[in-house]
Protein backbone atom coordinates (compact mmCIF):
# COMPACT_ATOMS: atom_id res chain seq x y z
CA UNK A 1 0.00 0.00 0.00
CA UNK A 2 2.98 2.41 0.89
CA UNK A 3 4.66 1.51 -2.21
CA UNK A 4 1.56 2.34 -4.29
CA UNK A 5 0.71 5.68 -2.15
CA UNK A 6 4.70 6.62 -3.27
CA UNK A 7 4.40 4.96 -6.91
CA UNK A 8 1.31 7.34 -7.27
CA UNK A 9 2.89 10.52 -5.59
CA UNK A 10 5.79 10.25 -7.82
CA UNK A 11 6.85 12.46 -10.22
CA UNK A 12 6.86 11.21 -14.12
CA UNK A 13 5.33 11.69 -17.21
CA UNK A 14 1.87 10.19 -18.68
CA UNK A 15 2.13 7.42 -21.24
CA UNK A 16 5.21 5.86 -20.47
CA UNK A 17 5.63 2.73 -20.36
CA UNK A 18 5.77 2.00 -16.68
CA UNK A 19 2.66 1.91 -14.03
CA UNK A 20 2.40 5.43 -13.20
CA UNK A 21 1.97 6.67 -16.45
CA UNK A 22 -0.78 4.07 -17.26
CA UNK A 23 -2.93 5.26 -14.17
CA UNK A 24 -2.50 8.75 -15.74
CA UNK A 25 -3.25 7.67 -19.05
CA UNK A 26 -6.64 6.32 -17.64
CA UNK A 27 -6.92 9.29 -15.12
CA UNK A 28 -6.97 11.73 -17.73
CA UNK A 29 -9.46 10.25 -19.99
CA UNK A 30 -11.43 9.46 -16.92
CA UNK A 31 -11.66 13.26 -15.84
CA UNK A 32 -11.78 13.97 -19.54
CA UNK A 33 -15.30 11.90 -20.04
CA UNK A 34 -16.51 13.29 -16.76
CA UNK A 35 -16.05 16.91 -17.55
CA UNK A 36 -17.74 16.75 -21.15
CA UNK A 37 -20.61 14.39 -20.05
CA UNK A 38 -20.74 16.48 -16.88
CA UNK A 39 -20.82 20.10 -19.35
CA UNK A 40 -23.68 18.53 -21.67
CA UNK A 41 -25.85 16.67 -18.96
CA UNK A 42 -25.90 20.42 -17.14
CA UNK A 43 -26.61 22.37 -20.20
CA UNK A 44 -29.27 19.80 -21.53
CA UNK A 45 -30.94 20.25 -17.66
CA UNK A 46 -30.80 23.97 -18.11
CA UNK A 47 -32.51 24.45 -21.06
CA UNK A 48 -35.01 20.98 -21.46
CA UNK A 49 -38.07 23.16 -19.74
CA UNK A 50 -38.27 25.46 -22.66
CA UNK B 1 14.10 35.09 -8.30
CA UNK B 2 13.62 31.49 -9.72
CA UNK B 3 10.47 30.39 -11.12
CA UNK B 4 8.89 27.97 -8.95
CA UNK B 5 8.56 24.29 -10.27
CA UNK B 6 4.97 23.57 -9.08
CA UNK B 7 3.89 19.85 -9.18
CA UNK B 8 0.10 18.21 -8.53
CA UNK B 9 0.11 15.00 -6.40
CA UNK B 10 -1.24 12.09 -7.83
CA UNK B 11 -2.15 12.58 -11.68
CA UNK B 12 1.00 15.22 -12.57
CA UNK B 13 0.47 18.40 -13.71
CA UNK B 14 0.88 17.07 -17.62
CA UNK B 15 -2.41 15.29 -17.38
CA UNK B 16 -3.65 18.60 -15.69
CA UNK B 17 -3.04 20.31 -18.83
CA UNK B 18 -4.65 17.36 -20.83
CA UNK B 19 -7.98 17.30 -19.40
CA UNK B 20 -8.33 20.61 -19.66
CA UNK B 21 -7.47 21.47 -22.93
CA UNK B 22 -9.04 18.15 -24.18
CA UNK B 23 -12.44 18.72 -22.52
CA UNK B 24 -11.75 22.40 -24.36
CA UNK B 25 -11.51 21.20 -27.50
CA UNK B 26 -14.58 18.67 -27.42
CA UNK B 27 -16.69 21.75 -26.86
CA UNK B 28 -14.60 24.38 -28.76
CA UNK B 29 -14.80 22.18 -31.38
CA UNK B 30 -18.54 21.48 -31.55
CA UNK B 31 -19.43 25.14 -31.46
CA UNK B 32 -17.48 26.06 -34.63
CA UNK B 33 -18.61 23.34 -36.78
CA UNK B 34 -22.54 23.60 -34.65
CA UNK B 35 -22.88 27.37 -35.59
CA UNK B 36 -21.36 26.98 -39.16
CA UNK B 37 -24.32 24.17 -39.35
CA UNK B 38 -26.99 26.18 -37.97
CA UNK B 39 -26.13 28.83 -40.19
CA UNK B 40 -26.24 26.28 -43.15
CA UNK B 41 -29.43 24.55 -41.98
CA UNK B 42 -30.88 28.51 -41.34
CA UNK B 43 -30.10 28.99 -45.03
CA UNK B 44 -31.12 25.53 -46.54
CA UNK B 45 -34.75 26.22 -44.54
CA UNK B 46 -34.94 30.08 -46.34
CA UNK B 47 -34.66 28.74 -49.60
CA UNK B 48 -36.24 25.36 -49.17
CA UNK B 49 -39.05 26.64 -47.11
CA UNK B 50 -39.42 24.00 -45.11
CA UNK B 51 -39.68 24.86 -41.40
CA UNK B 52 -38.04 21.86 -39.97
CA UNK B 53 -34.65 23.37 -40.87
CA UNK B 54 -35.49 26.73 -39.16
CA UNK B 55 -36.61 24.72 -36.22
CA UNK B 56 -33.61 23.09 -36.01
CA UNK B 57 -30.87 25.42 -36.87
CA UNK B 58 -33.08 27.58 -34.02
CA UNK B 59 -32.83 24.99 -31.42
CA UNK B 60 -28.99 24.78 -32.26
CA UNK B 61 -28.07 27.95 -32.23
CA UNK B 62 -29.96 28.03 -28.50
CA UNK B 63 -27.86 25.49 -27.47
CA UNK B 64 -24.37 26.74 -28.77
CA UNK B 65 -25.26 30.20 -26.70
CA UNK B 66 -25.76 27.63 -23.76
CA UNK B 67 -23.10 25.96 -24.10
CA UNK B 68 -20.62 28.37 -24.64
CA UNK B 69 -19.85 29.10 -20.88
CA UNK B 70 -18.35 25.28 -20.56
CA UNK B 71 -16.62 25.86 -23.37
CA UNK B 72 -14.98 29.09 -22.15
CA UNK B 73 -14.74 28.61 -18.56
CA UNK B 74 -12.37 25.10 -19.72
CA UNK B 75 -10.29 27.21 -21.97
CA UNK B 76 -9.69 30.06 -19.22
CA UNK B 77 -9.24 27.38 -16.81
CA UNK B 78 -6.22 25.68 -19.11
CA UNK B 79 -4.37 29.25 -19.42
CA UNK B 80 -4.89 29.64 -16.00
CA UNK B 81 -3.08 26.26 -15.17
CA UNK B 82 -0.38 26.35 -18.02
CA UNK B 83 0.55 29.78 -16.95
CA UNK B 84 1.13 28.44 -13.41
CA UNK B 85 2.20 24.63 -13.96
CA UNK B 86 4.60 25.69 -17.59
CA UNK B 87 5.48 29.51 -16.77
CA UNK B 88 8.62 29.15 -18.56
CA UNK B 89 7.08 27.14 -21.53
CA UNK B 90 4.60 29.82 -21.67
CA UNK B 91 6.80 32.62 -21.66
CA UNK B 92 8.68 31.18 -24.97
CA UNK B 93 5.17 30.64 -26.50
CA UNK B 94 4.06 34.46 -25.71
CA UNK B 95 7.65 35.70 -27.05
CA UNK B 96 7.10 33.53 -30.28
CA UNK B 97 3.12 33.77 -31.01
CA UNK B 98 2.03 37.03 -29.04
CA UNK B 99 0.78 38.95 -31.92
CA UNK B 100 -1.51 35.42 -32.61
CA UNK B 101 -2.52 34.81 -28.98
CA UNK B 102 -3.99 38.82 -29.54
CA UNK B 103 -5.60 38.16 -32.54
CA UNK B 104 -7.26 34.53 -31.36
CA UNK B 105 -8.56 36.47 -27.82
CA UNK B 106 -10.54 39.33 -30.62
CA UNK B 107 -11.57 36.67 -32.17
CA UNK B 108 -12.65 35.21 -29.11
CA UNK B 109 -14.50 38.08 -28.04
CA UNK B 110 -16.08 39.09 -32.04
CA UNK B 111 -17.36 35.52 -31.63
CA UNK B 112 -18.71 35.58 -28.75
CA UNK B 113 -20.23 38.97 -29.20
CA UNK B 114 -21.89 37.36 -32.90
CA UNK B 115 -22.97 34.52 -31.69
CA UNK B 116 -25.35 35.91 -28.98
CA UNK B 117 -26.32 38.75 -31.05
CA UNK B 118 -27.47 36.03 -34.27
CA UNK B 119 -29.39 34.47 -31.11
CA UNK B 120 -30.75 36.95 -29.85
CA UNK B 121 -32.12 38.71 -33.05
CA UNK B 122 -33.68 35.47 -34.17
CA UNK B 123 -37.17 37.11 -34.24
CA UNK B 124 -36.46 40.57 -34.73
CA UNK B 125 -34.40 39.27 -37.93
CA UNK B 126 -36.97 37.44 -38.48
CA UNK B 127 -38.14 39.45 -42.37
CA UNK B 128 -34.71 40.06 -43.02
CA UNK B 129 -33.36 36.17 -43.49
CA UNK B 130 -30.63 36.80 -45.63
CA UNK B 131 -29.12 39.52 -43.07
CA UNK B 132 -29.55 37.27 -40.31
CA UNK B 133 -28.13 34.18 -41.80
CA UNK B 134 -24.93 36.14 -42.60
CA UNK B 135 -24.81 36.98 -38.98
CA UNK B 136 -24.47 33.11 -38.55
CA UNK B 137 -22.00 32.67 -41.39
CA UNK B 138 -20.02 35.53 -39.65
CA UNK B 139 -19.77 33.83 -36.36
CA UNK B 140 -18.69 30.76 -37.73
CA UNK B 141 -15.75 32.77 -39.71
CA UNK B 142 -14.62 34.36 -35.82
CA UNK B 143 -14.74 31.02 -34.33
CA UNK B 144 -12.59 29.55 -37.52
CA UNK B 145 -9.74 32.16 -37.19
CA UNK B 146 -9.46 31.54 -33.57
CA UNK B 147 -8.80 27.87 -34.40
CA UNK B 148 -6.54 28.90 -36.62
CA UNK B 149 -4.77 31.07 -34.86
CA UNK B 150 -4.30 28.18 -32.35
CA UNK B 151 -3.57 25.70 -34.93
CA UNK B 152 -0.31 27.70 -35.32
CA UNK B 153 0.61 27.22 -32.03
CA UNK B 154 0.08 23.71 -31.83
CA UNK B 155 1.85 23.02 -34.88
CA UNK B 156 4.56 24.99 -34.68
CA UNK B 157 5.16 23.00 -31.12
CA UNK B 158 5.23 19.71 -33.07
CA UNK B 159 7.36 20.96 -36.32
CA UNK B 160 8.63 23.88 -35.67
CA UNK B 161 9.66 26.56 -38.35
CA UNK B 162 13.47 26.21 -40.02
CA UNK B 163 14.08 29.65 -39.25
CA UNK B 164 14.48 32.25 -36.19
CA UNK B 165 11.22 33.16 -34.41
CA UNK B 166 11.94 36.54 -35.86
CA UNK B 167 10.50 35.42 -39.30
CA UNK B 168 6.78 35.96 -38.74
CA UNK B 169 5.91 34.57 -41.86
CA UNK B 170 7.87 30.89 -41.69
CA UNK B 171 6.47 30.27 -37.95
CA UNK B 172 2.79 31.42 -38.67
CA UNK B 173 3.08 29.22 -41.69
CA UNK B 174 4.81 26.39 -40.50
CA UNK B 175 5.26 23.21 -42.14
CA UNK B 176 2.22 21.48 -40.61
CA UNK B 177 0.02 24.63 -40.09
CA UNK B 178 -2.40 24.41 -43.49
CA UNK B 179 -2.80 20.48 -43.50
CA UNK B 180 -3.67 20.30 -39.18
CA UNK B 181 -5.81 23.62 -39.42
CA UNK B 182 -7.67 21.44 -42.97
CA UNK B 183 -7.61 18.63 -40.32
CA UNK B 184 -9.79 20.56 -37.74
CA UNK B 185 -11.64 22.55 -40.17
CA UNK B 186 -13.19 19.51 -41.97
CA UNK B 187 -13.14 17.18 -38.66
CA UNK B 188 -15.54 19.57 -37.12
CA UNK B 189 -18.40 19.28 -39.36
CA UNK B 190 -18.02 15.60 -39.23
CA UNK B 191 -17.81 15.59 -35.26
CA UNK B 192 -20.96 18.11 -34.96
CA UNK B 193 -22.80 16.00 -37.67
CA UNK B 194 -22.26 12.69 -35.58
CA UNK B 195 -23.56 14.22 -32.54
CA UNK B 196 -26.05 15.81 -33.97
CA UNK B 197 -27.29 12.33 -35.93
CA UNK B 198 -27.00 10.48 -32.14
CA UNK B 199 -28.94 13.33 -30.48
CA UNK B 200 -31.78 13.32 -32.95
CA UNK B 201 -31.67 9.06 -32.81
CA UNK B 202 -31.94 9.87 -28.99
CA UNK B 203 -34.65 12.01 -29.09
CA UNK B 204 -36.74 9.85 -32.06
CA UNK B 205 -36.67 6.99 -29.48
CA UNK B 206 -37.98 9.01 -27.17
CA UNK B 207 -40.41 10.81 -29.04
CA UNK B 208 -44.43 10.46 -28.42
CA UNK B 209 -45.90 12.45 -30.98
CA UNK B 210 -46.06 11.78 -34.45
CA UNK B 211 -44.54 15.12 -35.50
CA UNK B 212 -41.95 14.88 -33.27
CA UNK B 213 -40.79 11.05 -34.64
CA UNK B 214 -40.92 12.75 -38.20
CA UNK B 215 -38.79 15.61 -36.82
CA UNK B 216 -35.79 13.68 -35.14
CA UNK B 217 -35.79 10.94 -37.76
CA UNK B 218 -35.04 13.72 -39.88
CA UNK B 219 -32.32 15.44 -37.53
CA UNK B 220 -30.98 11.95 -37.47
CA UNK B 221 -30.69 11.43 -41.27
CA UNK B 222 -29.18 15.56 -41.02
CA UNK B 223 -26.82 14.90 -38.86
CA UNK B 224 -25.09 12.02 -40.53
CA UNK B 225 -25.06 13.42 -44.12
CA UNK B 226 -22.80 16.31 -42.36
CA UNK B 227 -20.89 13.72 -40.40
CA UNK B 228 -20.10 10.56 -42.59
CA UNK B 229 -20.16 13.17 -45.50
CA UNK B 230 -16.67 15.32 -44.12
CA UNK B 231 -15.47 11.93 -42.41
CA UNK B 232 -14.78 10.49 -46.00
CA UNK B 233 -12.60 13.55 -47.00
CA UNK B 234 -10.59 13.31 -43.28
CA UNK B 235 -8.46 10.15 -44.39
CA UNK B 236 -6.83 12.02 -47.87
CA UNK B 237 -6.33 15.28 -45.44
CA UNK B 238 -4.94 13.22 -42.81
CA UNK B 239 -2.26 11.57 -44.75
CA UNK B 240 -1.31 15.34 -45.95
CA UNK B 241 -0.49 15.98 -42.30
CA UNK B 242 1.08 13.23 -41.32
CA UNK B 243 3.55 13.61 -44.82
CA UNK B 244 4.24 16.73 -42.83
CA UNK B 245 5.34 15.33 -39.65
CA UNK B 246 6.73 12.57 -41.45
CA UNK B 247 9.23 15.78 -42.75
CA UNK B 248 9.61 17.83 -39.98
CA UNK B 249 9.61 15.36 -37.56
CA UNK B 250 10.47 12.46 -38.49
CA UNK B 251 10.98 10.44 -34.72
CA UNK B 252 7.93 12.01 -33.63
CA UNK B 253 6.05 10.38 -36.94
CA UNK B 254 7.76 6.62 -36.40
CA UNK B 255 6.42 6.76 -33.10
CA UNK B 256 3.25 7.24 -33.60
CA UNK B 257 3.23 5.31 -37.25
CA UNK B 258 5.57 2.84 -36.82
CA UNK B 259 6.50 2.25 -32.69
CA UNK B 260 5.55 2.38 -29.41
CA UNK B 261 2.72 4.61 -29.77
CA UNK B 262 1.67 3.25 -33.11
CA UNK B 263 -1.77 1.41 -31.74
CA UNK B 264 -3.29 4.84 -31.67
CA UNK B 265 -3.45 4.54 -35.15
CA UNK B 266 -5.02 0.96 -34.64
CA UNK B 267 -7.33 2.29 -32.17
CA UNK B 268 -8.29 4.97 -35.02
CA UNK B 269 -8.37 2.68 -37.89
CA UNK B 270 -10.77 0.66 -35.76
CA UNK B 271 -13.27 3.66 -35.35
CA UNK B 272 -13.40 4.52 -38.62
CA UNK B 273 -14.75 0.95 -39.19
CA UNK B 274 -17.18 1.62 -36.73
CA UNK B 275 -18.42 4.39 -38.38
CA UNK B 276 -18.09 3.73 -41.93
CA UNK B 277 -19.83 0.67 -41.50
CA UNK B 278 -22.88 1.85 -39.36
CA UNK B 279 -23.27 4.93 -41.49
CA UNK B 280 -23.80 2.95 -44.20
CA UNK B 281 -26.04 -0.03 -42.46
CA UNK B 282 -27.86 3.65 -42.01
CA UNK B 283 -28.54 4.30 -45.47
CA UNK B 284 -29.35 1.19 -46.34
CA UNK B 285 -32.18 0.78 -44.19
CA UNK B 286 -33.15 4.62 -44.84
CA UNK B 287 -33.00 3.55 -48.21
CA UNK B 288 -35.99 1.90 -47.80
CA UNK B 289 -38.23 4.45 -47.17
CA UNK B 290 -37.57 6.53 -50.36
CA UNK B 291 -40.76 8.30 -51.32
CA UNK B 292 -40.12 7.06 -54.99
CA UNK B 293 -39.04 3.28 -54.57
CA UNK B 294 -35.04 2.90 -55.18
CA UNK B 295 -34.29 -0.51 -54.74
CA UNK B 296 -31.58 -0.62 -57.53
CA UNK B 297 -29.13 2.13 -55.23
CA UNK B 298 -30.55 -0.10 -52.00
CA UNK B 299 -28.68 -3.71 -53.42
CA UNK B 300 -25.85 -1.20 -54.57
CA UNK B 301 -25.68 0.34 -51.22
CA UNK B 302 -25.94 -3.42 -49.56
CA UNK B 303 -22.60 -4.37 -51.90
CA UNK B 304 -20.73 -1.02 -50.55
CA UNK B 305 -21.31 -2.44 -47.01
CA UNK B 306 -19.59 -5.22 -47.80
CA UNK B 307 -17.14 -3.40 -49.49
CA UNK B 308 -16.71 -0.98 -46.20
CA UNK B 309 -15.99 -4.51 -44.00
CA UNK B 310 -13.32 -5.18 -46.63
CA UNK B 311 -11.36 -2.08 -46.60
CA UNK B 312 -11.51 -1.48 -42.72
CA UNK B 313 -10.35 -5.15 -41.96
CA UNK B 314 -7.02 -4.23 -44.33
CA UNK B 315 -6.93 -1.00 -42.14
CA UNK B 316 -7.26 -2.66 -38.71
CA UNK B 317 -4.51 -5.56 -39.22
CA UNK B 318 -1.53 -4.37 -36.99
CA UNK B 319 2.12 -3.89 -38.88
CA UNK B 320 3.43 -6.54 -35.94
CA UNK B 321 2.17 -8.31 -32.99
CA UNK B 322 3.69 -5.64 -30.59
CA UNK B 323 0.00 -4.39 -30.32
CA UNK B 324 0.30 -1.96 -26.76
CA UNK B 325 3.56 -2.38 -25.25
CA UNK B 326 2.73 -0.16 -22.76
CA UNK B 327 -0.02 -2.27 -20.87
CA UNK B 328 2.03 -5.90 -22.12
CA UNK B 329 0.18 -6.85 -25.42
CA UNK B 330 3.35 -8.18 -27.01
CA UNK B 331 2.34 -11.36 -28.83
CA UNK B 332 4.69 -14.05 -30.44
CA UNK B 333 8.02 -11.92 -30.26
CA UNK B 334 6.48 -8.71 -30.83
CA UNK B 335 8.01 -5.83 -33.31
CA UNK B 336 9.83 -9.52 -35.03
CA UNK B 337 6.57 -11.12 -36.02
CA UNK B 338 5.23 -9.03 -39.11
CA UNK B 339 1.87 -9.88 -39.41
CA UNK B 340 0.91 -10.34 -42.86
CA UNK B 341 -1.68 -7.82 -44.51
CA UNK B 342 -0.35 -5.76 -41.62
CA UNK B 343 1.93 -3.34 -43.49
CA UNK B 344 1.24 0.23 -43.77
CA UNK B 345 2.19 0.14 -47.95
CA UNK B 346 0.34 -1.27 -49.76
CA UNK B 347 -2.03 -2.40 -47.64
CA UNK B 348 -3.23 0.25 -45.67
CA UNK B 349 -2.90 2.83 -48.43
CA UNK B 350 -5.60 0.33 -50.52
CA UNK B 351 -7.56 0.20 -47.22
CA UNK B 352 -7.43 4.18 -47.07
CA UNK B 353 -8.29 4.91 -50.48
CA UNK B 354 -10.91 2.29 -51.15
CA UNK B 355 -12.69 3.12 -47.47
CA UNK B 356 -13.02 6.92 -49.25
CA UNK B 357 -14.27 5.56 -52.86
CA UNK B 358 -16.86 3.53 -51.14
CA UNK B 359 -17.88 6.30 -48.50
CA UNK B 360 -18.27 8.49 -51.82
CA UNK B 361 -20.23 6.50 -53.94
CA UNK B 362 -22.58 5.58 -50.59
CA UNK B 363 -23.35 9.00 -49.70
CA UNK B 364 -23.89 9.61 -53.36
CA UNK B 365 -26.36 6.95 -53.82
CA UNK B 366 -27.99 8.71 -50.23
CA UNK B 367 -27.83 12.09 -51.63
CA UNK B 368 -29.62 10.71 -54.83
CA UNK B 369 -32.35 9.40 -52.82
CA UNK B 370 -32.88 12.20 -50.64
CA UNK B 371 -32.99 14.29 -53.65
CA UNK B 372 -36.87 12.84 -53.88
CA UNK B 373 -37.28 12.38 -49.99
CA UNK B 374 -37.55 10.35 -47.87
CA UNK B 375 -41.07 8.80 -46.02
CA UNK B 376 -40.19 10.18 -42.12
CA UNK B 377 -40.78 8.87 -38.49
CA UNK B 378 -40.50 5.31 -39.72
CA UNK B 379 -36.59 4.23 -38.98
CA UNK B 380 -36.55 1.58 -36.96
CA UNK B 381 -34.83 1.22 -33.38
CA UNK B 382 -31.62 -0.46 -34.40
CA UNK B 383 -30.78 2.30 -37.02
CA UNK B 384 -30.85 4.93 -34.60
CA UNK B 385 -28.80 3.17 -32.17
CA UNK B 386 -26.41 2.80 -35.25
CA UNK B 387 -26.03 6.58 -35.44
CA UNK B 388 -26.06 6.74 -31.43
CA UNK B 389 -22.66 4.53 -31.76
CA UNK B 390 -21.32 7.00 -34.31
CA UNK B 391 -21.65 9.45 -31.68
CA UNK B 392 -19.73 7.87 -29.12
CA UNK B 393 -17.10 6.54 -31.66
CA UNK B 394 -16.40 10.00 -32.68
CA UNK B 395 -15.89 11.58 -29.26
CA UNK B 396 -13.05 8.59 -28.65
CA UNK B 397 -11.63 9.60 -32.02
CA UNK B 398 -11.40 13.03 -31.39
CA UNK B 399 -9.67 12.33 -27.82
CA UNK B 400 -7.75 9.53 -29.10
CA UNK B 401 -6.22 12.03 -32.29
CA UNK B 402 -5.69 14.78 -29.67
CA UNK B 403 -3.60 12.44 -27.66
CA UNK B 404 -1.58 11.59 -30.75
CA UNK B 405 -0.63 14.57 -31.59
CA UNK B 406 0.63 15.63 -28.31
CA UNK B 407 1.95 12.73 -27.30
CA UNK B 408 4.34 12.37 -30.56
CA UNK B 409 6.54 15.18 -29.12
CA UNK B 410 7.42 12.62 -26.24
CA UNK B 411 9.50 10.06 -29.07
CA UNK B 412 11.45 8.40 -26.49
CA UNK B 413 11.02 10.49 -23.82
CA UNK B 414 14.76 11.39 -23.97
CA UNK B 415 13.99 13.86 -23.56
CA UNK B 416 10.13 14.86 -24.56
CA UNK B 417 9.40 18.04 -25.94
CA UNK B 418 6.76 20.57 -25.48
CA UNK B 419 8.45 22.61 -28.78
CA UNK B 420 9.50 20.03 -30.63
CA UNK B 421 13.66 19.40 -30.20
CA UNK B 422 13.36 23.20 -29.16
CA UNK B 423 12.32 23.00 -25.59
CA UNK B 424 12.20 19.94 -23.39
CA UNK B 425 9.09 18.10 -20.88
CA UNK B 426 10.75 20.23 -17.97
CA UNK B 427 10.94 23.34 -19.90
CA UNK B 428 14.42 23.28 -20.42
CA UNK B 429 16.11 25.14 -23.46
CA UNK B 430 17.96 23.03 -25.75
CA UNK B 431 19.36 25.18 -28.83
CA UNK B 432 21.26 22.20 -30.78
CA UNK B 433 18.63 20.39 -32.89
CA UNK B 434 16.12 23.38 -32.44
CA UNK B 435 15.10 24.49 -36.11
CA UNK B 436 14.79 27.81 -34.90
CA UNK B 437 18.30 27.32 -33.26
CA UNK B 438 18.83 30.08 -30.54
CA UNK B 439 16.04 32.51 -31.44
CA UNK B 440 13.59 31.50 -29.01
CA UNK B 441 15.50 32.95 -26.38
CA UNK B 442 15.17 36.28 -27.17
CA UNK B 443 17.28 38.96 -26.84
CA UNK B 444 18.35 37.00 -23.08
CA UNK B 445 21.78 34.98 -22.09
Amino acid sequence: MTDLALLLFQQGTTAHPEPIGIFRFFAAFFLIMTFYIGAWSFTYWISKDE
Amino acid sequence: MPIGDLSVPIIGKNVVIATLVQSHILFAAFIIGAVLIAATSEYMGMITKQPRYERFARNLARFVVLLFASGAALAITFVLALVTLFPLFFSYLQNIFFWVFLVEAFMFLGQIIIVYAWYNVWDKLAYRKSLHVVFGFIAGFFGLMAMTMIDAVASYMLTPADAPVTEVARTFLNQTMVPLNMHRFVGNFSYVGFLIAGWGAFRYLRATREDDREYYDWMGHWGIIWGFGFLIIQPIIGYGYLKGIRESAPDAFSTIMLGEKSWVFNLLAIYLAIMSIAATAYFVHKLRFAVVPMETLRKLSVGAIGFTGLFTVLNIIPNDASLVPQIGLVFLGGEDTQIPLGSMYPYKYIGLIGLMLVGFFVIALYLRATASGFRWGQASRWSQYALMVCTVTVVFTMVTMGYTRETSRRVDNDPGYLIYQCVTLDQQLVTKNCPAGDSLKGGSE
